[in-house]
């Protein structure tokens, strides 16, 4: 199975907020303390799931920018709880707009985000447990905070043919 | 009313409007739904000049919206704005009547590219 590759989300982040963009894939994530934001999506024709995992400032970065605030106001807006609509909304249409490049087999619709991973249920929640596959990036935005996104995959089913 | 833009994010009908702007267009009477049913309201009201829609909404989709306006035998340019970039997604709106698919992330060349040959040069 192929994964999202590094220059597919660059390329594709790069040009909706129209600053530079960076993602490194890296073999593993650490743990931080950073608050995560989790984007549910459900992929089709297989009926299967895939769950994004990242940093919020870093989604907070790519939304500011997105709807015009500096990375100031950004940090100063993500400090306030709960998240303000504007910003709320950006982030969800960068998780929306990701939908294309997060999967290279079948068609992802994003469905919500959660801030708690307790509320991911259903077959996202399952593969969310218990992936076949973790995709982790760094990212870097030019002039904002950049973070961590992860990809949690899992195999499209194998079609069985019988002779 | 000369665009009707339908989409459920208000950050991206923001968005839409900042760059058909950016695009060269100005000054003109902009409308905007949150949904396919709210869409269909306001096109049955306003009778707008295009439509932009999402594919995926609440309530009513961006497909059903557009198969709704083509019912009243309408012939309103119907472009589809949207993260959807399957080339199945594209055939499937165009069968329906869509005027074109733009795919987000989208640009103020590519607003343009879609909007002059229906609103005129800006």
């Amino acid at each position: 199975m192929s994964e999202p590759t590094p220059f597919a989300l660059s390329q594709l982040f790069t040009r909706l907020i129209g600053r530079k963009v960076t993602f490194a894939q890296t073999t593993l994530a650490a743990e931080t303390k950073i608050k995560q934001v989790y984007g549910i999506y459900n992929v089709f024709p297989h009926e299967t799931a895939i769950v994004v995992k990242a940093d919020l400032p870093l989604l907070g970065s790519l939304a500011g920018v997105l709807v015009g605030l500096p990375d100031s106001a950004v940090k100063e807006r993500l400090a306030v709880s709960p998240l303000e609509e504007l910003l709320r909304d950006g982030i969800c249409e960068v998780l929306n707009i990701a939908s294309s490049v997060v999967v290279t087999e079948g068609r992802a619709v994003f469905t919500k985000m959660v801030g708690d991973p307790a509320l991911i249920d259903g077959v996202a929640g399952k593969l969310f447990k218990k992936p076949d596959h973790r995709s982790y990036f760094n990212v870097l935005v030019d002039g904002y905070q950049g973070g961590k996104f992860t990809i949690f995959d899992q195999f499209a089913p194998v079609k069985t043919i019988s002779f | 009313m000369d665009i009707l833009l339908v989409d459920d994010s208000k950050t991206m009908r923001g968005i839409m409007q900042r760059t058909i702007r950016q695009a060269g267009f100005r000054g003109l009477s902009v409308g905007e739904a949150e949904n396919g049913a709210q869409g269909l309201e306001q096109f049955l009201a306003e009778r707008p000049k295009v439509i932009l829609s999402d594919w995926n909404m609440p309530e009513m989709s961006g497909i059903e919206f557009l198969l709704q306006v083509r019912a009243s035998d309408n012939k309103v340019p119907f472009g589809f704005i949207t993260s959807e970039a399957s080339a199945a997604i594209k055939e499937q709106a165009m069968n329906a009547g869509a005027s074109f698919v733009i795919t987000k992330p989208f640009s103020p060349e590519d607003m343009q590219t879609a909007l002059t040959p229906i609103l005129g040069k800006c």
